[in-house]
């Protein structure tokens, strides 16, 4: 807490109390609200302070941020959604709120990727599938045979219902194999339960397997990534191997639809701007995410794609 | 000695003057964030984690330690002297501490706390600096069937601790159970028993519950008299310095509880509340002659707990530095402060890099020094705090709660509930209801969720799991006894009773 | 001190039954959740456990009813008129407070509900005031400006400020 800043917030107080305000002609007059949709604290919450940070310079404003948690994740994106389309509400989420939560909460004021404006992707994640170090086999390939002369013998640990399950199901049907799919509640019980022993194989985010890998802990099979990454060229992508199923766990920033152009074009730079600053990096980067701008449009339609599959799965229940 | 050196090299990065402040600093902010009720450790480390980042990677660490260590210890603090816990470690510290504070003691509880913090602290990092390889094994082989046996076991073993009607206390427990399992399905996503509502889909959050249960009902106790809150009739030094028989029953009772709180902390769950549940237990099953204190201001009633409290803080370190995995909200933040740092937390650390380890173990037990420096003198400042004038203290606190607990997730919807258990609490408890199993029921009930359904999942819903596994099994086996003991110990008393009140033909 | 008016077994009797009915609310919902497969891996599986419990030890402590235990102002005893009257004023703040929090915003609010509470515990007017608004304003400059929390400006000051 530095002196400035302290004198800072006292003036801000001051300017609350009076109501006194100095009106400028372009956006952004005010401070711009960021909405966490997860509690204080955490992944989510530390990538969200992070970006407000670094979103305050190209703003010109403060960029408070409000922890909006609860409903998986959806109640937040609520909060952004049902506001007035000022851009003085924007919001940073994964795609699991706005593509699989949503189908399990009812009467949200919101569903598909068309009902808000995402105004770009911020960075992302990647899974990958790992075996204990003495399985019997050591590639995707020979774990695929194996699985077949061994129907429902193997089990995977994994994260139930979102992203995980949908990937894994989809390279399950693609293989033709009858794994036992075993859920946890977050990659460190996940892990655990895999390092002790209870599962043949783990399908979690690849950060976390990197690590446990990196010890010998773990031989990786292949990465569900569009492409090879840097640190491991020697781990194949399923795409390589003819299974064509990606996911990727995608940070985006997003705001009430109808934004008036002015209004989006300025928040979009400074999205491009704060991608770019060194804090934010190194916050994102921590957790293993790659950083990357990413155009809003490609996003919604990436979004939309599993928005649908989620909802055609959902309705064949 | 290889392991004598290693730590020499740790204490002389942790001894550079501006890593001794840094711990002051973050001890300081740590005890300031704990007194206020609603923001944990969590919340104080994720909103000063930024600050830390510009700071050389030893110096941050040292500072989110201490602050870790002092929000861990600042929540005894108004537990003991307002009743309010300031975070869920120091719910059971409100029973006893309080109780004990009312006697006019309230400067020799905090001084048996700070104490008692810092022991088991030390003693906790003693254990995890000599066995830090062979425990992160040892806590691989609990999987879920495991941590469902263990949370029955817990709940089995728990429920009296406070006292009260077993039967009674049971129905609380699954009451607490119940409303844990209100709102978002942990496991699947999903929402249930909301009605369609959006404030059921929040659920009922444990800060908020506690809050109520203890701080509010004490608050309206407090309010429906003029009496106030208990005074603090003197502040020299010598009543706060805790007497000779004080401090002999305190210090066993700080030993058990650092062992107890070492040892679960090296378990996943809410190892701080469970710990201190636990520790209160044993306390009250081993006293013989001051049992009846205990509920009425017995010194192992919160010596015990705030010493377990306190080893969690430090063991729960051990999977996320041998493993990298973090089990809790709190060390996955200082994992990710770590990580921000340039370290890679995980099963190569302790060889690659054994420099940081032990910088790091080294900069907690600054932390931890820095802790019991500044905290002994403020015992002095914080009793003067049932000094503040009655009209100041009671709408401050109550401020200050509804604060805390609005900005963790921004939900009328918790003050509801805040104010709800409070109202709820206040008559329930006039009615000998107990609370402290519905605060357990609410811990343990997604325990016991959570892991029951790993466990089907991974058997293929074949029961026989949990007797196959050997550490499951002794589980089980604790169980089946927890349940079957107080019935043979009624039999075998009536029998006794029954022999001798019947004359002989 | 005047005489409180005691718990009775039958009153704890009736807080049990309450306790169970909403524990028997609790199970019919359970029913309506899917149990999965295997059986108890899906959301239905626990709370049908918790709730079948939860009903029986309801009954069996409804039966019971154990006496309320110690006798004083804080255990086995109703609130006297006067106790009562005080509860429900702060009921009654505390529901202002709910209601109000969006509209005026934390330190308004803050301010009126410890001058009420002042008030309470006896304080002057002045006193009360003069308190709350030093108290409102630090606790707003301690959550938001130095711990960098969002709290509520209210929506009234809102308009007053951006129009």
């Amino acid at each position: 807490m530095t002196f400035q800043k302290l004198v800072t917030a006292t003036l801000c107080a001051a300017a609350t109390l009076c109501a006194n305000p100095l009106r400028a002609d372009t956006f952004p007059t005010k401070p711009v609200t960021l909405v966490v949709n997860y509690p204080a604290g955490g992944g989510s919450d530390a990538i969200g302070r992070a970006l407000a940070r670094a979103m305050e310079k190209p703003l010109g404003q403060p960029v408070p941020v409000e922890n909006v948690a609860g409903g998986g994740g959806t109640r937040g994106v609520t909060a952004v959604v049902t506001a007035p389309p000022d851009g003085y509400r924007i919001g940073v989420a994964t795609n699991s709120p706005m593509t699989i939560a949503v189908h399990n909460v009812a009467g949200l004021p919101w569903n598909s990727p068309g009902t808000y404006e995402i105004l770009g992707g911020i960075g992302s994640m990647y899974n990958a599938v790992c075996a204990q170090p003495d399985a019997p086999f050591n590639t995707l390939k020979e774990m695929v045979d194996y699985a077949k002369k061994n129907p429902g013998q193997l089990k995977v640990s994994s994260i139930k219902g979102g992203l995980n399950q949908y990937t894994w199901d989809q390279f399950a049907k693609a293989a033709g194999i009858d794994v036992r799919f075993v859920p946890y509640s977050g990659d460190a019980d996940g892990i655990a339960s895999f390092l002790g022993k209870n599962t043949e194989l783990v399908n979690l985010t690849w950060p976390t397997l990197r690590a446990q890998m990196d010890a010998g802990k773990a031989k990786c099979l292949a990465i569900f990534a569009p492409a090879r990454v840097t640190t491991h060229p020697d781990v194949p992508t399923f795409k390589e191997l003819g299974y064509d199923v990606i996911t990727t766990s995608d940070y985006v920033v997003y705001a009430p639809k109808d934004l008036p152009a002015d209004v989006r074009k300025k928040l979009v730079a400074a999205v491009e701007t704060a991608v770019k600053d060194p804090d934010f990096v190194r916050v994102l980067s921590a957790q293993s995410i790659v950083v990357a701008f990413q155009d809003g449009g490609d996003m919604k339609t990436r979004f939309t794609e599993v928005y649908d599959a989620f909802a055609k799965a959902k309705g064949a229940n | 000695m290889d392991l004598l050196s290693a730590m020499a090299s740790g204490f002389l990065v942790a001894l550079q003057p501006e890593n001794i402040l840094a711990a002051l600093v973050g001890a300081l902010v740590g005890t300031a964030t704990g007194v206020l009720p609603g923001l944990g450790v969590l919340g104080a480390m994720a909103i000063l984690m930024p600050i830390t980042l510009h700071l050389a990677p030893v110096t941050g660490i040292i500072m989110l330690a201490g602050i870790y260590y002092g929000a861990m210890y600042g929540g005894s603090t108004t537990a003991i002297l307002l009743k309010i816990p300031g975070e869920s470690g120091s719910i059971v510290t409100t029973i006893d501490g309080y109780e004990f504070a009312r006697k006019g003691r309230a400067g020799a509880a905090l001084m048996i706390c700070a104490v008692g913090s810092f022991i088991a602290g030390t003693v906790s990092i003693l254990g995890l600096s000599l066995f830090l390889p062979f425990l992160s094994d040892a806590a691989l082989s609990f999987s879920s069937p495991e941590f469902c046996a263990l949370a029955v076991l817990g709940a089995l073993t728990l429920i009296r601790i406070t006292g009260g009607d077993p039967v009674m206390g049971m129905m609380m427990l699954l009451v607490g159970m119940g409303l844990a399992t209100i709102g978002v399905d942990a496991v699947g996503g999903s929402t249930r028993f909301t009605f369609g509502t959006e404030s059921l889909a929040l659920g009922f959050d444990l800060v908020p519950v506690a809050l109520g249960l203890y701080g509010m009902s004490e608050l309206l106790q407090v309010l429906q008299t003029r009496k106030g809150f208990p005074k603090a009739e003197s502040v020299r030094l010598r009543d706060m310095v805790p007497t000779r028989a004080e401090w002999s029953r305190a210090w066993p009772a700080i030993v058990r509880g650092s062992g107890i709180g070492f040892f679960i902390g090296l378990l996943p769950g809410p190892g701080s509340l469970t710990s201190t549940f636990a520790s209160y237990g044993i306390e009250k099953g081993l006293a013989r002659e001051h049992k009846r204190e205990f509920g009425k201001g017995a010194v192992e009633g919160f010596a015990g707990p705030e010493a377990a409290n306190n080893a969690v803080a430090t063991s729960a370190l051990v999977p996320v530095i041998s493993l990298g995995i973090p089990f809790t909200p709190n060390v996955a933040l200082l994992l990710g402060a770590l990580i921000v740092q340039g370290i890679q937390p995980g099963p190569l650390l302790l060889s690659q890099r054994p420099d940081i380890v032990w910088g790091l173990l080294a900069s907690m037990y600054i932390g931890n020094i820095a802790l019991l420096v500044l905290n002994l003198p403020l015992v002095g400042l914080w009793v003067r705090l049932l000094r503040v004038p009655q009209y100041i203290l009671v709408g401050s606190i109550f401020v200050v709660s509804i604060i805390g607990v609005y900005t963790m997730r921004s939900s009328m919807w918790d003050l509801v509930v805040l104010f709800s258990c409070g109202f709820a609490g206040f008559f329930l408890r006039r009615m000998g209801f107990d609370m402290a199993p519905l605060v357990l029921g609410l811990v343990l009930g997604p325990i016991f969720e959570k892991s029951l359904r790993e466990t089907l999942f991974l058997s293929g819903g074949d029961l026989s799991i949990f007797v196959t596994r050997p550490i499951s099994a002794v589980l089980v086996g604790l169980c089946v006894v927890a349940l079957a003991l107080p019935t043979v110990f009624a039999w075998v008393k009536r029998r006794g009773g029954w022999s001798k009140t019947v004359p002989a033909p | 001190m005047e005489r409180l008016r005691d718990i009775t077994r039958g009153q704890v009797r009736i807080a049990a039954a309450i306790l169970t009915l909403i524990g028997a609310v609790y199970t019919w919902q359970a029913t309506k959740l899917p149990i999965g497969d295997p059986i108890g891996s899906e959301e239905g599986g626990t709370p049908m456990v918790i709730g079948v419990l939860w009903v029986l030890f309801g009954i069996y402590v409804t039966l019971k009813a154990p006496a309320p235990g110690a006798q004083d102002d804080e255990v086995g005893t109703w609130p006297s008129r006067a106790m009562a009257m005080r509860l429900i004023a702060v009921a009654a703040l505390c529901g202002a407070y709910i209601v109000l929090l969006p509209w005026l915003g934390t330190i308004a609010t803050s301010f009126l509900f410890m001058t009420a509470m002042a008030r309470m515990c006896g304080a002057p007017w002045l006193r009360s005031m003069a308190a709350s608004i030093i108290l409102a304003v630090a606790f707003w400059l301690l959550f938001v400006n130095v711990l960098d929390l969002s709290l509520p400006t209210g929506a009234f000051f809102d308009a007053l400020r951006w129009g």
